[in-house]
């Protein structure tokens, strides 16, 4: 079964490698653009369907919902990328994410590959709630949705370096949609972890090492909005906070658990 | 930059008052003047928390705690309505202030992201007062910041209802449930029960060192535990030291199954759910507290056989039993991993009444005003535990702090629904 889980994650990642090239040959080759982009969007779509039935194998195979471990829920998150950024790019008819999902789906998906999980069907007690999966997900959606503000912030950045050029608001617009987009599902995790543990463990909020990293990421999000609204900030420095947003997530998600304070927190099921 | 109208900037410009400017504190109150404020508050905190390691944020007891935290922020938004133009109350509720306090909360909290808390923390961080750094003056300062700032934001905003809905639900909602979760920190009550199967009924805990009566009786008939059936693991003798590497197990256990690991293929051949270990045989029982034992045969990628035997993991029934397939492998069983654990009780309220119960993960109970949680149980007796630990809980703050989630889930359900406009074409596009 690993095996077989392993080659889904490879065909995928192989489909989105091959979805970045004719991207970027979309790039090179003006002239056979729309159909290097066509063909782009099939791979992705190809790829996220690849995992979309694997992650529904695994939840049949393991009994449980496949959110337990890192190597999981990076699965979900490779997965909705290209839900998530496609949607997107359909409704503002734009390909400013393509990249972004890409890279962040096929790095992910690689990092599956070079440290294979085991398929374990244990799930402990406290994660067998109805909060468990609508909490997972809900993180994941706001992560994906974050992550690609993030990658758009970069292309900005590093496009305007190029040229030497400053951002513009237009420039913005796109990583700001996606980071108010992704705000609200990171507030339902939030909360939703939150209202779950006081179920589970009596207190809705112990200042637990990652529910000290979730109150960080949304704190820098939730300052990240209100300064969109001042006037004094500018384009460039939203996009630096989204850029550099992105890696307190990060933290969050992985780097807590290899960090002192993990040694006393509830959360280590994750790891 | 965003097409969505009003924003909160906006709306404040709309009661932007012109204030003379020159002097640092006469003008309009902007980043310099937060960041002033914040680092003053929260140094002269931490400045006392250093000088008073040991001591640490207390409130009174409910209701002087509601009054205390309440009071002055209620106080305050009141102000901010009657005094629209204050300086000092427009700079306290500005988003400037908004976001330093809200950066002040999170910067405080990295050390506690790093290092652990309480008696494990760093030498540093005793020295500093930092190891209990969520009850550290310099801490509440920072919370005391917020929620004025939060309050006075309220305040501006109360009215018109129809038109501020959105930055109520989810500002109101905010300061309802830290407010809340800050005042009745002070009420909570939280005791570890320990019950033994057939014992008398108890309704006495003990809190820092003193007896604390329950308003009812607990009495435990029965304490269940199911485990999920064991893995198998492969463990690698390490070239470089005297330890082994041991991969996680996957496929949980029964007859027939077989699996890979690592090079190695492995049938179980026979496999018993609860073994009593005679003489490194394990022989089938009915005990509680017995673990499982397979009988494995295993083959290399050949399909030539390497060997065949029991592996059985330690339990109070019998010793640990692995199988070496090579001088550098080892087949060996992991302990059952817990699938649920549940406490059958009988209970006996404030009111007399009696009634049966059970206790689960995730299945607190409620008794008169208190809550049970299923918290733990004798790890090393396992299934045959005849100790179930709960935890009684009082926290009468806490509708009034989920009331300020659910307001806050409310109010990002509509932000989200204002975002959504950009992408479905509601709302203008840039």
């Amino acid at each position: 079964m690993t095996a077989l889980v392993l080659s889904v994650i490879g065909a995928a990642a192989g489909s989105w490698t091959l979805a970045g090239a004719a991207t970027a040959g979309a790039f090179v080759l003006p002239a056979r653009r729309e159909l290097l982009d066509r063909l782009s969007t099939i791979l992705l779509i190809a790829g996220a369907a690849l995992l979309g039935i694997l992650l529904a194998a695994l939840w049949v195979h393991l009994d449980r919902a496949p959110m337990r471990t890192l190597g999981e829920t990076r699965l979900w998150y490779a997965f909705l990328l290209p839900v998530i950024g496609l949607f997107v790019e359909w409704r503002l008819k734009t390909r400013a994410l393509r990249l972004p999902m890409i890279f962040f789906g096929v790095l992910f998906l690689s990092i599956n590959l070079l440290r294979p999980d085991y398929l374990d069907k244990t799930l402990m007690p406290a994660l067998q709630s109805p909060w468990f999966v609508p909490h997972v997900v809900v993180y994941m959606v706001s992560y994906a949705a974050l992550g690609l503000s993030c990658g758009v912030a970069v292309w900005v950045l590093a496009g305007c370096w190029w040229k030497g050029t400053r951002p513009t608001d237009a420039d913005a617009f796109l990583p700001i949609l996606l980071m108010r987009l992704g705000l609200p599902f990171l507030t339902f995790g939030l909360l939703f972890g939150a209202l779950w543990a006081k179920e589970a463990w009596g207190h809705y909020w112990t200042w637990d090492p990652k529910e000290t990293w979730a109150f960080l990421t949304w704190a820098v999000y939730l300052s990240a909005l209100h300064l969109i609204h001042d006037k004094e900030f500018t384009p460039a420095r939203i996009l630096w906070i989204l850029a550099l947003g992105f890696l307190v997530v990060l933290g969050c998600w992985f780097l807590v658990n290899y960090l002192p304070a993990a040694q006393v927190s509830v959360h280590t099921y994750a790891t | 930059m965003i097409a969505e109208s009003p924003t909160p900037r906006a709306i404040e410009a709309e009661h932007l008052h012109e204030y003379p400017s020159g002097g640092f504190w006469s003008s309009r109150w902007e980043y310099p003047q937060a960041v002033t404020i914040a680092i003053g508050l929260i140094g002269a905190g931490m400045i006392l928390q250093a000088m008073n390691p040991s001591v640490h944020v207390q409130l009174p007891h409910a209701p002087y705690s509601w009054l205390l935290v309440f009071g002055p922020l209620g106080a305050l938004a009141v102000m901010r309505r009657v005094w629209p133009e204050n300086l000092v109350l427009n700079g306290l509720g500005s988003i400037p202030m908004a976001i330093v306090s809200v950066l002040s909360v999170a910067v405080l909290s990295i050390p506690a992201a790093i290092w652990p808390q309480g008696e494990q923390a760093p030498g540093w961080a005793h020295s500093l007062g930092l190891h209990h750094v969520f009850a550290s003056f310099g801490f509440a300062a920072a919370i005391a910041l917020m929620l004025i700032n939060l309050a006075l934001a309220v305040g501006k905003r109360c009215w018109p209802i129809p038109r501020n809905t959105r930055f109520l639900l989810l500002h109101g909602g905010l300061l309802l449930a830290v407010g809340s979760s800050v005042a009745g920190s002070s009420s909570l009550i939280r005791a570890r029960m320990v019950l033994s199967e057939g014992g008398d009924p108890s309704s006495t805990v003990l809190i820092d060192g003193t007896n604390y009566h329950l308003p009812f009786a607990v009495r435990l008939t029965d304490f269940r535990k199911e485990s999920f059936p064991p893995t198998l693991s492969l463990a690698t003798r390490n070239p470089s030291a005297e330890y082994w590497d041991v991969s996680p197990g996957s496929v949980l256990m029964a007859e027939g199954k077989s699996e890979r690991l690592g090079g190695y293929r492995i049938d179980v051949e026979e496999y018993h759910r609860r073994a009593l270990v005679v003489a490194g045989i394990p022989r089938e029982t009915d005990l509680l507290g017995a673990g499982p034992a397979a009988r494995v045969s295993v083959t290399d990628a050949t399909g030539t056989p390497l060997g065949e035997g029991w592996v059985h993991a330690e339990s109070r029934y019998g010793e640990e039993l692995f199988l070496q397939v090579s001088p550098d492998h080892v087949i060996l069983m992991n302990p059952p991993r817990a699938r649920s654990y549940e406490s059958h009780v009988e209970v006996l309220d404030h009111q007399k009444r009696f009634f049966e119960a059970v206790v689960g993960v995730n299945q607190p109970l409620w008794v008169s005003g208190w809550y049970l949680y299923q918290l733990s149980y004798d790890a090393e007796a396992g299934e045959a535990s005849s100790i179930s630990i709960l935890e009684a809980v009082r926290d009468p703050a806490y509708p009034a702090v989920a009331t300020g989630f659910w307001m806050v889930i409310l109010g990002s359900c509509w932000f989200l629904w204002g975002a959504a406009a950009n992408l479905s074409g509601r709302e203008g596009r840039k």
